[in-house]
């Protein structure tokens, strides 16, 4: 044993040790911190990774109507229920609006075609509104259900493209 | 500057649900031409601007005596030409009559036919 502790008395030793002590807490104490600061982050991490998820899954849910919306559309101008059709379009149009304009998370897109399909609609509407006041002007339900059907593939495809999870993200995380 | 590049077939012009408008899509913005004839007056034409979310912002009516009519008569040809892929259908056609063999397709190809039986998916309100 060294000389220097050979020499000590009692209130030494208690104050050696009291250091001694106090250095391995620091460590503990650092330590700790740092393992908290990382499960912070892990969660703040999952945490935005569930609220990206659960906005992209609103989206595809939301769009998924759309298509739903768009087919009666189609029945309802081939049956020449035109009002019907008329206050169907109206509310499928706000849908894509809000779709359009909400605030987006970075895995979820555009829809390539979205403004074609804002065009068509908007047409379709105006035909409707007018066919309703002059029964006689032409609706050609076939062009109309043509331009439909490759919104609603449009929409289908952007569904696709977003139904799965990214590469590295598994349902445990 | 619309109008000639339109007859030089460097516009993109699409067809509508409506088989009297046309529009061409600019980045947020589209442009629609419609001619409208009704009781045997003479064709009129309608441009509309709308938004990105196919709003109608802006329009502007030529009518038969209009300074802008045959300009915008031109406009509308070139571009129904273009939507419809009209010159390409004339080529295809053009092409086969200059071959030596027969002419004509004894019936449409099967693409074309119409089902016999209509669709039965009337949804009930």
């Amino acid at each position: 044993m060294p000389a220097f502790f050979l020499g000590c008395d009692s209130m030494e030793w208690i104050s050696i040790t009291g250091w001694a002590l106090s250095l391995i807490g620091t460590c503990v104490a650092i330590y700790q911190i740092h393992k908290t600061k990382k499960i912070s982050a892990a969660a703040r991490d999952a945490s935005l990774l569930t609220s990206t998820t659960l906005q992209r899954n609103l989206a595809i849910l939301s769009m998924s109507s759309c298509v739903s919306e768009i087919e009666e559309i189609k029945a309802l101008i081939r049956g020449a229920r035109y009002e019907s059709a008329l206050i169907r379009v109206s509310d499928l149009i706000g849908k894509l609006a809000q779709f359009k304009t909400m605030p987006k998370a970075s895995n979820i897109s555009e829809i390539p075609s979205m403004q074609e399909i804002f065009v068509q609609l908007s047409i379709l509407r105006e035909r409707l509104e007018l066919k309703l006041h002059k029964p006689n002007s032409s609706l050609n339900a076939p062009d109309v259900n043509r331009a439909l059907s490759a919104a609603a593939d449009a929409i289908h495809e952007w569904i696709g493209l977003h139904k799965f999870l990214e590469n590295g993200v598994s349902n445990d995380k | 500057m619309l109008a000639s590049r339109t007859s030089e077939g460097s516009v993109n012009w699409k067809a509508t649900i409506a088989d009297n408008e046309f529009v061409v899509l600019f980045q947020n913005f589209s442009l629609s031409i419609r001619a409208e004839a009704e009781n045997w007056e003479p064709t009129s034409y309608r441009l509309t601007l709308r938004n990105g979310l196919g709003k109608e912002i802006d329009e502007l009516y030529v009518g038969s005596g209009a300074e802008l009519y045959e300009t915008v008569h031109d406009l509308y040809s070139s571009a129904r030409r273009k939507a419809l892929h009209i010159d390409e259908a004339l080529q295809l056609i053009l092409g086969e009559l200059k071959s030596a063999d027969l002419v004509g397709l004894d019936e449409p190809p099967l693409e074309n036919k119409i089902p016999l039986e209509p669709f039965d998916d009337d949804i009930p309100f």
